[in-house]
């Protein structure tokens, strides 16, 4: 099926919708991926420690790298799922009682968001740039060495989708609170 | 503004913001940024906290422990294990007065030695032993009490989440945490059956039960010793791999949390639970669950050097010591607001809240942490049978999905098993030893 002709102004919406929504899923798979592959990496690792006495050097380590990594790479997804902690009570009996206010908090919180990712962006940007050009790195020289710099970058990454996910909130409260207006 | 009003001001904004709806990370997290930034005039602070604690804070081994254990829980209950302990449970227990409510108690702490996520057993019993029960006569809002009561012992009984949780925010040692919560979850599955059976004797109108056709029926039911070891074995097999190896000191938490996934794994895959399809399912809930839950604890870490900065918990701890209130009264007010927030707040926010804040109130009376930990979980778990919020009871009745039963008869029916925890939890307080026989 082709999608509907548009002005070409909202098909490049579209498109970078598509692209977005991607960008998610994918980011969504790759930490998926990696928490199966931590399964199986302990699972060796403990095997190969009792059965063959012979650990892998390094588990440990990469073991403390990937729970940033993971939960950076989840976290845009978990976003969109709605799966953000939150008590939502008082604020979804707002949304059906008093929907103008409603939506005017929820905006108000969407926005808050965009303002906590974004300012560990502010700070997170220098440090990634910084962990690359010194070279940072895990584990022991000489054994093993994990650089830092990849998983700064996911963290990163990871920041800019959950911004960019709770502005898409944000509009879609603007959205329903211009409706509303106009419908009056 | 003194560093103790700044303290207390944003204690306050981060409840009222909680309270509102604002995502729960995002409240600790700016509400702390403020708070740095009065404190110490400058941007520069605020800001490298929140960044240090987004990179560093979670960049530990013992974070491992979640995703493992909840990929674990997740997949024992895809290969319903759940219903097949409950059957043999039926099985054993059906000449009890009461015996399906005490067989539904039993399964759940069975159950809550292989899973650390609690919703995941309320789901699962709600719609195995509701039914079964209102079959042979109990009455419906007992049925979704027993169900609800028992839920949260998913959190006490090891592995579980919240035990984990208030580990790494008190950081003390997972392995103790899990140990300390043995013999707390026996005692509250021991009083909990024994109530169900007293009540079955003594206001048999409210439990209700079969007549004698349907314990006709129930006693029909048999189950050869032989088919009971193939239904409970999958159970034995994880609490040895799982729990075994953490007390022997075979594995650390982290390592279990990964044997006990494989171990899950391999047991759907060999009951035909799972395909290529649904591993994946569970895999992608598992980073749900596990990005929301540690993203709670970088907020929660930016939440509580803010604190520290503040002073407040040293100034409120003096406060306190001059009130002298003695260990006791201390804990008491510590429990009234444990309840009174789990009443709107879920168990993980008001760990993340008040554990910070109370413990270094509570150092000068040299307590036991651990201890501390199994106090704080079973307060305010309370607050998940009690309306207006008690997240359990919502969970049942969207599961349930029956409108004969209104969320008005889960609350009811929950509340004797709330009153049952709370004296629980004052033996609990009263006698240390309880948890920490075994650690």
């Amino acid at each position: 099926m082709s999608p509907p002709e548009t002005e070409p102004h909202n098909r490049d919406i579209s498109l970078l919708k598509r692209a977005f929504a991607g960008t998610l899923s994918g980011l969504n798979s790759l930490g998926t991926a990696w928490i199966l592959g931590l399964m199986v990496l302990i699972n060796v690792d403990v095997g190969a420690r009792y059965l063959f006495s012979a650990p892998i050097n390094g588990v440990t380590e990469f073991v403390e790298l990937s729970i940033v990594g993971i939960v950076f790479l989840q976290l845009g997804d978990a976003v969109k799922a709605g799966r953000l902690t939150r008590s939502d009570g008082l604020y979804s009996m707002l949304l059906t009682r008093r929907p103008k206010l409603g939506h005017a908090l929820g905006l108000a919180f969407e926005l808050s968001g965009v303002l906590f990712v974004g300012l560990i962006l502010y700070g997170g940007v220098p440090l990634l740039i910084e962990t690359y050009q010194r070279g940072y790195f895990a584990g022991n020289q000489g054994l093993f060495v994990f650089p830092l710099w990849p998983v700064r970058l996911i963290l990163v990454v990871g920041c800019f989708v959950v911004a960019v996910q709770f502005l898409i909130f944000a509009w879609q409260h603007v959205a329903v609170l211009v409706s509303s207006k106009e419908s009056e | 503004m003194s560093g103790l009003e700044i303290g207390i001001f944003s204690v306050l904004a981060i409840l009222v913001l909680i309270y509102s709806g604002l995502y729960v990370p995002v409240a600790l997290g700016l509400v702390s940024f403020i708070g740095v930034w009065l404190l110490r005039g400058t941007l520069e602070a605020p800001v490298y906290l929140l960044t240090l604690s987004a990179a560093n804070s979670i960049e530990d081994y013992v974070f491992g422990v979640i995703p493992l254990f909840v990929l674990m829980g997740l997949l024992v209950s895809q290969s319903e294990v759940g219903r097949d302990i409950y059957e043999v449970a039926n099985v054993a227990l059906r000449r009890l007065r009461g015996g399906l409510g005490v067989a539904t108690v039993a399964a759940n702490a069975a159950f809550a030695a292989i899973t650390g996520v609690s919703i995941a057993s309320a789901a699962v019993f709600t719609r195995l032993s509701v039914p079964e029960m209102m079959r042979f006569g109990y009455r419906p809002r007992f049925a979704v009490g027993v169900v609800a009561g028992s839920s949260v012992l998913g959190m006490l009984i090891p592995p579980s989440v919240m035990l984990i949780i208030y580990a790494l925010i008190a950081e003390q040692s997972v392995a103790d945490l899990f140990t300390a919560g043995i013999v707390p979850g026996l005692l509250l599955s021991l009083a909990y059956s024994v109530a169900i059976v007293f009540m079955a004797y003594v206001f048999p109108d409210y439990v209700g039960g079969p007549d004698a056709s349907e314990r006709a029926a129930l006693m029909q039911r048999t189950m050869g010793l032989m088919e009971m070891t193939k239904k409970l074995s999958p159970v034995v097999v994880l609490i040895a791999l799982v729990l075994g190896g953490i007390y022997g000191g075979l594995f650390t938490p982290t390592e279990a949390g990964a044997v006990g996934a494989l171990g899950a794994l391999v047991t759907a895959l060999i009951r035909r639970k799972l395909d290529r399809g649904r591993l994946w399912a569970v895999a992608v809930e598992t980073g749900h669950i596990t990005a929301s839950i540690l993203f709670l604890i970088v907020s929660a870490t930016m939440y509580s050097r803010m604190l520290a900065m503040s002073g407040l918990p040293n100034d409120l701890g003096v406060w306190i010591a001059q009130a002298d209130l003695g260990l006791y009264g201390i804990l008491t007010i510590y429990v009234l607001l444990l309840i009174v927030m789990g009443t709107v707040l879920d168990t993980t926010s008001i760990i993340l809240v008040m554990v910070p804040l109370f413990i270094p109130v509570l150092a000068p009376f040299g307590i036991n942490l651990v201890w501390f930990g199994i106090v704080t979980i079973v307060g305010a778990e309370i607050g998940l049978l009690t309306p207006p919020l008690g997240i359990a009871c919502y969970v049942i009745k969207s599961t349930l999905a029956d409108d004969r039963i209104s969320l008005y008869d889960i609350f009811a029916g929950a509340l004797p098993f709330a009153a049952i925890m709370l004296l629980v939890l004052i033996l609990l307080i009263v006698f240390p030893s309880l948890s920490l026989v075994l650690v």
